[in-house]
């Protein structure tokens, strides 16, 4: 029997006072591949922010989240980070003047990461930009500044496989990326749940369409409407919502 | 270390062989004269400004100079020379202070005056032979005066008059220390001229003066920088560097200097740049209680073009005000100035430029950008721009940014687990990037470092 990676019990957020959660409960094991879906403003990216900590989200009630077997609302965000929550966000942000480069060594080094040598790690990153499909002038860009959607998800995927998390929460990584995009998704995800050595990695793909269901075999699907989970199952609920659409779920 | 004077104010580290009494007058300025042993035209200059400043008033704009004590001053400090041997024998309350603040190992020799057997002598002396080789002339400002009297004379004062301001004035009658440099015609300098390899004078002083020549078609960079904080124990820093810039020539002066939180900084700076010469201000200030600095471009040929980098960070109890001033006053001339600030901890930071295009500068174009970036709610920054052009053939773009630190920049990195204060230094080094790419390697690193002190508990 796996042990519980996530526990969420009776989650209410607000957000400037208004109530976008309402007491979700969902547990998900090590190693799951976990799909949550629902329509636009259903709550998706609100569950992936509260969880990554962001202070504009207020957990209200006797809501409790465990991860890892930490309580979560006592770790600030960066606390979270290294105690290996990560989450691809949907919108990531640019920061003109910061390399890549010299982003990913502070990310690295902040997360416990050993650099060796500059020219070392500058190849490992090569690697993994080629991995993701990125090109190597992108190195010395500003961090997502300039980039196209496309880029910042594939971007977004290699801090992913230089973190190797616990939980990772891939938040609509599937929007703006064609079909090689969503092969290399489906090809990470199946390769990090199972490492050749080491833990694997648990995945929460926050998603509105089954196109990445199709690529990618999925342990559990979950859905929101309104802020509430309103249906919990397997893969043949993706089937359910293909045909009847989400309203059937508010 | 023979008749050495210690200072009994917060100055701790520094030792004197000779002290002026506090306060000023006609014979502190004849007893500096005097013991630098000058041309009687240097005394006679010296009288000249004291009695100019005496008459003259204070700047009523900017910021609020009446806190200080003019009379609270030791208008000359004659270092002890070499006081240490080696590194060895500096104490470790000084080594210390080096070591925690990370400023790099020649640097923090040189500034604990270690002599004799260290590297950075070497490497001095070893470029003194190279540039000697050009005809380059690299000395300080009072070895100068007495090596090539003619040529001092004749470019002393030409830029920044003697009665310019009250507190050039002021630097005019009691400056000491600085450097000399001439450039002659046609020669190129590959590697920057940097102060703090000229070991023999006394540079770091409070009223330095920095004279350049810059022949026709030469080229040099000149680099000042310190980054200890303990670079002036004194309450005032007013220094006058004038810079001439002829046909042709290019000359690049750049400052990264972190001052003393007590530290009054009033520095007059000034090119006058002829026909297709390029002057280049890169100029980076951090620490000090008030600063005011405006680098000044005369472009008096066609097409001088005239150029002004700036960094200015503000903290708590600090009031940087800083700029640039662009005077065209030949046809076809061009100008830009990159103002770069950054306003934290309550600290305020204002850009107050000039540029005047005059009737003669037709054709001429300018352009002004000023990024501010504040912290928190409790800093302030301001931008006071005036443009003055008197041709219709003329351009000035003005392109002001104000942005606070951006919230969501900040929960994107520390959600890859960078602390609040890692995220921070980053998007504040990534705002300053575009200056600091232009410094010399090693100014890089160094104000990349001061920066990041800078920052320390700084997001709570």
């Amino acid at each position: 029997m796996k042990s519980m990676i996530l526990s969420v019990r009776k989650l209410s957020v607000s957000v400037a006072d208004k109530a976008v959660l309402n007491e979700i409960d969902l547990e998900i094991a090590q190693t799951e591949v976990v799909a949550l879906m629902g329509a636009n403003g259903s709550g998706k990216t609100s569950f992936a922010q509260v969880l990554m900590g962001n202070p504009n989200y207020q957990i209200t009630g006797d809501s409790t989240i465990q991860f890892d077997r930490k309580d979560l609302s006592s770790l600030s965000v960066d606390e979270r980070a290294r105690a290996g929550l990560f989450v691809a966000w949907q919108n990531p942000v640019s920061i003109s003047g910061v390399s890549i480069l010299s982003f990913l060594r502070v990310m690295h080094e902040a997360n416990g990461g050993k650099i060796e040598t500059l020219v070392g790690f500058r190849n490992k990153v090569k690697e993994l930009l080629h991995r993701v499909g990125l090109s190597d002038d992108v190195l010395n860009r500003s961090l997502n500044e300039g980039f196209s959607g496309g880029e910042k998800k594939r971007f977004e995927l290699l801090q992913l496989l230089l973190l190797k998390p616990k939980l990772a929460i891939l938040d609509e990584i599937d929007s703006g990326v064609d079909i090689d995009g969503l092969r290399l998704i489906s090809e990470i995800v199946n390769e990090m749940r199972n490492p050749f050595a080491g833990e694997g990695t648990t995945f929460i793909l926050i998603t509105h369409y089954k196109r990445l269901l199709d690529y990618i075999l999925v342990d559990k699907v979950v859905i929101f409407a309104n802020g509430k989970v309103a249906a919990k199952g397997g893969s043949e609920l993706v089937e359910k919502i293909e045909k009847v659409g989400y309203a059937k779920f508010d | 270390m023979q008749n050495s004077t210690k200072l009994d104010d917060n100055s701790g580290t520094s030792d004197y062989s000779y002290v002026a009494p506090k306060g000023l007058s006609k014979s502190v300025v004849r007893e500096i004269s005097n013991r630098k042993n000058e041309p009687k035209w240097m005394l006679e200059y010296r009288l000249a400004a004291l009695e100019l400043f005496n008459q003259m008033n204070l700047p009523t704009w900017g910021a609020d100079l009446s806190e200080i004590q003019w009379d609270d001053i030791h208008y000359y400090l004659k270092p002890v020379d070499k006081p240490y041997k080696s590194w060895d024998d500096v104490p470790d309350s000084l080594r210390n202070v080096f070591e925690a603040i990370g400023v790099p190992e020649a640097e923090r020799k040189y500034l604990a005056g270690v002599g004799g057997q260290y590297d950075s002598e070497v490497i001095y002396h070893s470029l003194q032979k190279t540039l000697a080789k050009k005809g380059v002339v690299f000395l300080s400002m009072d070895e100068g005066l007495k090596q090539y009297p003619e040529i001092v004379k004749k470019n002393w004062g030409k830029v920044v008059a003697i009665g310019d301001n009250k507190l050039a004035a002021l630097n005019s009658a009691v400056w000491s220390g600085g450097s000399f440099i001439y450039i002659p015609k046609g020669v190129v300098v590959d590697l920057p001229l940097q102060a703090y390899f000229r070991i023999n004078g006394e540079n770091a002083g409070q009223f330095e003066r920095t004279l350049i020549v810059a022949d026709e078609r030469s080229s040099v960079h000149y680099v000042e920088g310190c980054s200890a904080p303990a670079y002036s124990s004194a309450s005032l820093h007013a220094a006058v560097v004038e810079v001439i810039v002829k046909i042709g020539a290019r000359v690049r002066y750049t400052t990264v200097q972190n001052w003393y939180k007590t530290v009054y900084n009033l520095v007059t700076k000034r090119a006058r740049v002829e026909s297709d010469g390029r002057m280049e201000w890169i100029d980076c200030n951090l620490g000090s209680k008030l600063t005011m600095k405006y680098p000044a471009c005369l472009l008096v040929g066609e097409r001088a073009h005239g150029e002004m980098l700036s960094i200015a960070v503000a903290s708590n109890g600090q009031q940087i005000d800083a700029g640039a001033k662009m005077i065209h006053l030949a046809p076809n001339t061009t100008s830009r100035i990159t103002s770069k600030s950054i306003s934290r901890n309550g600290g305020r930071s204002s850009y107050r430029g000039m540029v005047t295009i005059t009737p003669q500068a037709k054709r001429s174009r300018s352009k002004v950008m000023c990024d501010a970036l504040i912290m928190d709610p409790q800093s302030r920054s301001d931008t006071y721009p005036t443009n003055r052009i008197m041709t219709g053939e003329a351009t000035i773009e003005h392109e002001a940014y104000v942005s606070k630190i951006g919230e969501e920049q900040l929960t994107y990195l520390m959600s890859r687990g960078l602390s609040a204060h890692q995220a921070e230094t980053l998007i504040v080094r990534g705002f300053l990037e575009p200056v600091i790419k232009e410094l010399p390697m090693e100014y890089a690193v160094e104000l990349n470092r001061l920066i990041k002190m800078e920052m320390v508990g700084s997001v709570g």
